[in-house]
């Protein structure tokens, strides 16, 4: 499409008022001391006398001014994302939106391999600063509950902020380890007891075939939903959605249109070897349509006919919810994303419905 | 129509200004080697001002492991999705024959910076 077009179509939806929903948003925290209120006199002086930092794991920087963000993100002090004025002033109120879901940006505490202890301190107190410095601030704001993997602390930390009537989901990060081992399952039982959702984004951590990183980022970046491939089938053969049948799992972040083509190709697998998890009772694809949605950012800029042919290849409008990423460089606005040549019901369900049902809102 | 932009004093090498022209948001940058360049300054993939985002180089290579750093301030930047564009040319760098931004000319005269609609 040139230039001239998409400036004409883009036209064209900036008129249309739609209710919005925003799946993936981080919140961040200015430093970490905004984290020490919320911490023990134990695990305070890790941060206040013992310089703690959040290790560094990909090899990568970005090549751009303002590193992983947008440019006009900034606020006067701090990070992206870290002013709540800003991020209700930008996201909230200049894109008219009517509920947004932090997911934040603290998943080093859950993909982290040992010390969960501190792990699990660092978490709480990240859930507190969600709460007192976002959550209780604006009604449109929803939460995500940040966990350690260790599955008795993160059940301990679901019971104890889960009631939060703006907390909407379990934050599960996506790193080098797959959800569905029954070992996390205590993790759903807590979730699916709560009313939760479960969300799924990527973390630092993140790894995929053929070497952790893959060397660029550039290559690391475009092969991320390889790693939710892995999250999507450990969920499904390990049968966390018969166990939990009304739970249900957001992926955030990590593309949409490999959906049906694994939704066929674990049907076609299930045919002749569901012998071998006989736990599994419905056909895989079955999951997908009932159990799971996937958020839209980052938008591959695709024609409507090719993005209406994935729609119709996973056989549900339902599936699909918009996610802008902000304060992150590759947002997407939700003026200026979904092809304009789709159907008004179905561009309702993806900014708005879709999301509602998954959060019952 | 010249339409005057500011003194020259007030945009020095390396800087860019913002302005709207009969409602047309546009760009004037003045390069490090002190050229001048206006383009229309809204990025044809999702509409930020490309004056929030940056002046940078870019690389190029014939080999794999190969950088070689070129055209030191001017690449226009966009702040969000980092698409780049020659202020020469306002081509990107992707796909210069289908993707660009309008350019305008710029002149200096009596002291002042006018571009051209």
């Amino acid at each position: 499409m040139g230039t001239e077009q998409t400036l004409e179509a883009n036209q064209l939806i900036l008129k249309q008022k739609l209710k919005v929903i925003d799946t993936d948003v981080h919140h961040e925290l200015s430093s970490l001391h905004d984290l020490v209120p919320y911490l023990s006199d134990h695990w305070k002086r890790y941060i206040t006398d013992y310089e703690w930092k959040p290790i560094k794991t990909t090899p990568f920087h970005q090549v751009r001014q303002g590193t992983k963000h947008r440019n006009d993100a900034f606020p006067e002090a701090g990070p992206p994302g870290s002013s709540f004025e800003l991020l209700q002033k930008q996201l909230l109120d200049e894109n008219d939106m009517t509920y947004a879901v932090l997911g934040g940006w603290f998943h080093e505490c859950t993909v982290a391999t040992g010390w969960f202890e501190f792990a699990a301190a660092r978490a709480s107190a990240y859930n507190d600063y969600t709460i007192e410095k976002f959550l209780n601030r604006d009604k449109r704001l929803l939460g995500s509950i940040t966990i350690p993997r260790d599955p008795v602390a993160a059940v301990r930390e679901i019971e104890r902020v889960g009631s939060h009537p703006q907390m909407v989901q379990v934050m599960l990060s996506v790193g080098n380890f797959a959800w569905g081992d029954p070992y996390y399952h205590p993790i759903f039982e807590a979730a699916n007891r709560m009313g939760l959702a479960i969300g799924m984004h990527l973390s630092a951590d993140i790894s995929v075939s053929g070497g952790d990183f893959l060397r660029y980022y550039v290559a690391w970046r475009s092969a991320h939903p390889q790693a939710y491939m892995t999250q999507v089938i450990s969920l499904i053969t390990n049968g966390v959605f018969d166990k939990f049948p009304n739970l249900k799992v957001g992926f955030i972040e990590g593309g949409f249109e490999w959906v049906p083509f694994m939704m066929n190709r674990m049907d076609s697998a299930y045919k002749a070897l569901r012998q071998e998890t006989p736990w599994v009772k419905r056909m895989p694809s079955d999951y997908f349509r009932d159990n799971m949605k996937f958020s839209t950012q980052p938008w591959n800029d695709i024609s409507s006919e090719h993005f209406l042919s994935i729609v119709d290849m996973m056989g549900s409008e339902d599936m699909l919810m918009f996610s802008s990423d902000y304060p992150h460089w590759d947002f997407d606005s939700p003026k200026r994303t979904l092809p304009p040549k789709i159907p008004q019901s179905l561009k309702e369900k993806i900014l708005y419905n879709n999301a509602a049902d998954l959060y019952k809102l | 129509m010249k339409h005057p932009v500011c003194m020259e004093e007030e945009l020095q090498s390396g800087e860019m200004k913002s302005l709207k022209i009969d409602r047309i948001p546009v760009v004037v940058i003045r390069s490090k080697e002190g050229e001048l360049f206006a383009l229309r300054d809204v990025c044809p993939h999702k509409g930020p001002a490309l004056s929030d985002g940056s002046l940078d180089g870019t690389c190029t290579a014939n080999e794999p492991g190969e950088y070689n750093f070129v055209k030191d301030g001017e690449i226009l930047k966009c702040p969000w999705h980092s698409w780049e564009f020659d202020i020469r040319t306002g081509c990107s760098l992707f796909d210069p024959h289908n993707v660009r931004v309008k350019t305008y000319e710029v002149t200096e005269e009596d002291g002042k910076v006018f571009v051209h609609l």
